[in-house]
């Protein structure tokens, strides 16, 4: 008797996280439509990079640019993207376009080498977000892009629930211990594929596009400038309102930006 | 005599309690539900650059009232100060008030309103009325003999590109003061080197002593132009002595309390400027100018000596060349040396060092060679010379040194000689040098074209991943759970492999069908009485032939009943008898009793028995 109502709440559990995250395919907005009649994308990925190469970067820009208003995503266009604003002097954006690369692609040395020269292009030095201790421990989590996540997710799944068949047969306590740990890794697979896919932990991280602006107590222009942030400043966005962002940087200060000369890095659409 | 019995302490409670009460509900010493209103005022309305000014925002009618909204101040720097809660008391009407102060710092001159600020409560706005002031301009020139000013210079005002240039700042002042805090000015086209520690010192201007800190910085432009180095700002608290203070009333104690010796200190804060500087950078000129000429300006003269005249085949020795000068050095790189075909030359790592010498900044940077001999013999090392252009005398020079002799001597045994590649030499590793910055070229071949929101979910494959293992295990739980309630049901299992057990039992004699054992007939017998026992949950090694009509005369099938009767009894006939069955007929009893039990099979779950 204990034993079938162990099992029917294993099978609750399991069944009720399991909607949870089968939820998650509700949040997505794919945008598989019909395309309408555009140059081949290879043809222009080759000229935008012909133009880049000649130092045409406006060129190059509009180029790529056109590659993401079809709807191509993808982290190394990004990654062109961002060189394509350095080389414009547009700091800002080229920070924009690498953080939003390495969502895509977080392992890619050069674009670590590029955001990192961005970076100390910029004029407000800023603190690292991250602490050195969150990101040792969650480097996996770091260095993994969505898609990723999602793969592995997808195949502890599977393991999950073949451990579990097997041990229904098969009372061994080796057995047991697997599937607990691959519930473990389940679990925190699936809140990691969620809170990078989705955003669910709320907190979005935006960049200062203009080469000025001013950070207000509140989201009208006519509150007080609490502070100053330059083009490639970047923070971490709480909430909006009327168009503004309210803000916090790493070292604490907070307050409104202006939704118009800043951007939202998960915002992949937004130029 | 009856002692007096004291009061009941109750009673006096309550009567205390009906007091205060009555007390507390008819005393006009009440804060009534005042209307709220704000109030803004400033300490002048009239000051300079270098003043600050004192804005504070009264709200009336509640205590802990909400920061108020301040108006828009845009040619003002604002600095929060503190909030102050009081109550106080008027005409027996008790008033709270809470007051926000703010100092203001202005950063141009003009006529100004600061606006309204407002305060919002449950919905409500009040707001403050609008304050003219007037700010003038700065008053911080030295000739008008001020506490304390500020000034900045450079010496030339209009060098060349790339010539040193003597950025001064000076504060004078003559009273107290105490937190400083100074804003260096934009050296925007300039490159900059600090020039020591600040000093500071007394001087005499305008007959009236002052005390000066002294900053000075080498300054190097960069560009040939019109260059401005913008405004120093320095902001101060200047410590003023109060004798004032507010009066008791009694003569005695404000006459005594009035004396220097008990006088209060105030702090007023004091923002200063500086005029900003114009400079005229010249360009260097074209005639003249020597081939490696590196860009140098000023004076320079350069040191070299090699640590050995003579030494022997396979060894080294170190050309030192130390260039020193009143300009910028520190990007300097030592051309080739030219003519060292019989050397080997490895770079070191230059050293670079910085002094102030008089009003000059004095750079001094070293440079390593090793110089590896490759053939015997008296070598000559050719002069180095470094190429400068020296403002004072409006031209280029170079400073040089004399050609030095080396003598290679053969080595102690006879080697083959072999060239090492280019690079360090012995004991020269160094660091890798950072020379320049700049972003890694696009990627071509890495992008993918895949449309879509990255790790979209939309696939089909993506929701097979996320359900089939899923309705796998509940599939298995489902078949799990179907074993276990039929491993219980004993009877159930032995009806269930009843036919399977005949069968194979039939399988296993066939083999027997071709002798003349009697065992045969035994065998057969048992496997139906087996089968019918194991079908009925009963011992079937006890089932006579009529047991077994009756048994399955019960599934409605009496016909089959007594086939099976009779199959039994013959086989009994076999079994007990003196007869013997033939080959064929063993074979024939055989497949009818292979028939029979399927028959059996058929029927006996058709009737469900």
């Amino acid at each position: 008797m204990m034993v079938k109502t162990r099992f029917k709440y294993i099978i609750i559990f399991s069944f009720l996280i399991f909607l949870t995250l089968a939820a998650l395919p509700a949040l997505s907005t794919g945008t598989e439509t019909d395309q309408p009649a555009n140059p081949d994308p290879q043809t222009v990925i080759f000229n935008a990079r012909q133009a880049y190469d000649q130092k045409d970067f406006a060129r190059a820009r509009d180029l790529y640019q056109g590659l993401l208003d079809q709807g191509i995503t993808d982290g190394h266009l990004f990654y062109n993207l961002g060189n394509c604003y350095f080389r414009l002097g547009d700091i800002g954006r080229a920070i924009l376009y690498y953080r939003r690369a390495q969502i895509l692609i977080p392992r890619d040395a050069d674009l670590a080498a590029n955001l990192n020269n961005a970076i100390q292009n910029r004029l407000d030095q800023l603190e690292s977000g991250e602490s050195g201790i969150k990101k040792v421990f969650l480097f996996w989590y770091y260095n993994s892009s969505r898609q990723e996540l999602i793969y592995v997710f997808l195949a502890l799944n599977l393991l999950f629930w073949a451990s579990l068949s097997i041990y229904l047969f098969k009372r061994q306590n080796w057995l047991r211990w697997l599937w607990i740990a691959l519930l473990v890794l389940w679990v925190v697979s699936g809140a990691a594929s969620l809170d990078k896919y989705a955003g669910s932990s709320g907190i979005h991280s935006g960049v200062v596009i203009e080469p000025e602006i001013e950070v207000r107590s509140g989201y009208s222009q006519n509150d007080t400038v609490l502070f100053k942030l330059h083009a490639g400043a970047e923070f971490a966005v709480e909430g909006e309102e009327r168009g503004w962002f309210k803000i916090h940087l790493p070292d604490g200060k907070r307050g409104w930006v202006n939704g118009e000369f800043a951007r939202i890095v998960e915002d992949l659409k937004s130029i | 005599m009856l002692k007096r019995q004291h009061p009941n302490l109750l009673t006096h409670r309550f009567f205390l309690f009906i007091f205060l009460a009555s007390l507390l509900t008819l005393s006009p010493l009440r804060v009534g539900a005042e209307e709220i209103s704000v109030a803004a005022k400033v300490d002048k309305n009239e000051a300079s650059l270098e003043d600050s000014i004192l804005f504070s925002i009264t709200v009336s009618g509640m205590q802990s009232a909400p920061q108020p909204a301040l108006p828009s101040l845009p040619d003002f720097t604002v600095e929060g100060g503190q909030t102050v809660s009081q109550v106080q008391i008027i005409n027996f009407k008790m008033q709270a008030n809470t007051i926000f102060n703010y100092t203001l710092i202005p950063k141009r001159a003009g006529d100004f309103t600061i606006g309204p600020a407002t305060v919002t409560v449950k919905g409500k706005v009040s707001q403050s009325q609008p304050i003219q002031i007037r700010i003038l301009p700065s008053q911080t020139k030295p000739n008008q003999r001020s506490d304390l000013f500020i000034e900045q210079t450079l010496s030339p005002r209009n060098p060349y590109v790339n010539q040193q240039a003597v950025y001064t700042f000076r504060f004078y002042r003559r009273v107290q003061v105490g937190e400083t805090k100074m804003d260096e000015p934009e050296f925007t086209g300039f490159l900059t080197e600090d020039m020591g520690e600040q000093r500071d010192y007394k001087t005499v201007v305008g007959g009236v002593e002052y005390l000066v800190t002294e900053v000075r910085k080498a300054l190097y432009p960069t560009q040939a132009g019109k260059l401005t180095i913008g405004e120093a700002t320095l902001s101060c608290q200047v410590f003023v002595q109060s004798r004032q203070r507010r009066g008791t009333g009694d003569p005695f104690f404000d006459h005594f309390f009035d004396s220097p010796f008990f006088g209060r200190t105030e702090f007023k804060t004091m923002n200063l400027r500086s005029e900003p500087i114009q400079v005229e950078v010249r360009g260097l000129p074209l005639e003249g100018r020597p081939p490696d000429y590196k860009g140098l300006v000023g004076n320079y003269r350069a040191e070299v000596n090699l640590d050995k005249n003579s030494l022997p085949v396979g060894d080294s020795a170190t050309l030192n060349v130390v260039v020193s000068g009143n300009g910028n050095l520190r990007s300097f790189e030592l051309p080739p040396l030219a003519g060292m075909s019989d050397f080997k030359v490895y770079e070191d790592r230059p050293s670079f060092s910085a002094r102030t010498q008089g009003r000059d900044l004095i750079q001094t940077k070293a440079f390593k060679r090793a110089l590896v001999p490759l053939k015997t013999g008296e070598s000559r090392i050719p002069p180095v010379g470094v190429s400068y252009f020296d403002p004072v005398q409006g031209r280029y020079e170079v400073a040089q040194s004399d050609w030095m002799k080396v003598s290679v001597t053969p080595g102690k045994e006879k080697e083959a000689f072999t060239l090492v590649k280019a690079g360090a030499g012995p004991g020269l590793a160094t660091a890798v040098d950072v020379l320049g910055r700049d972003i890694l070229p696009p990627h071509s071949q890495q992008v993918r074209i895949s449309r879509g929101r990255p790790g979209s979910l939309n696939h089909p494959v993506y929701w097979a991943a996320f359900f089939l293992p899923f309705c796998g295990f509940v599939i298995t739980l489902l078949a799990f759970r179907r074993k276990e309630k039929t491993e219980k049901d004993a009877a159930g299992i032995r009806r269930k492999k009843a036919f399977p057990r005949a069968r194979a039992e039939l399988s296993r004699v066939r083999k027997a069908l071709g002798g003349e054992d009697q065992e045969l007939f035994r065998i057969l017998s048992r496997t139906i009485k087996d089968y019918l026992g194991d079908w009925f949950n009963i011992s079937g090694g006890a089932l006579t032939p009529l047991d077994a009509f009756d048994l399955i005369k019960q599934t409605g099938n009496p016909e089959l009943a007594g086939r099976a009767r009779e199959t039994l009894d013959k086989l009994e006939g076999y079994q007990f008898g003196a007869s013997r069955a033939s080959s064929e007929e063993r074979k024939e009893i055989y497949h009818s009793i292979q028939k029979l039990i399927k028959e059996l099979q058929k029927a006996l779950k058709k009737g469900g028995g």
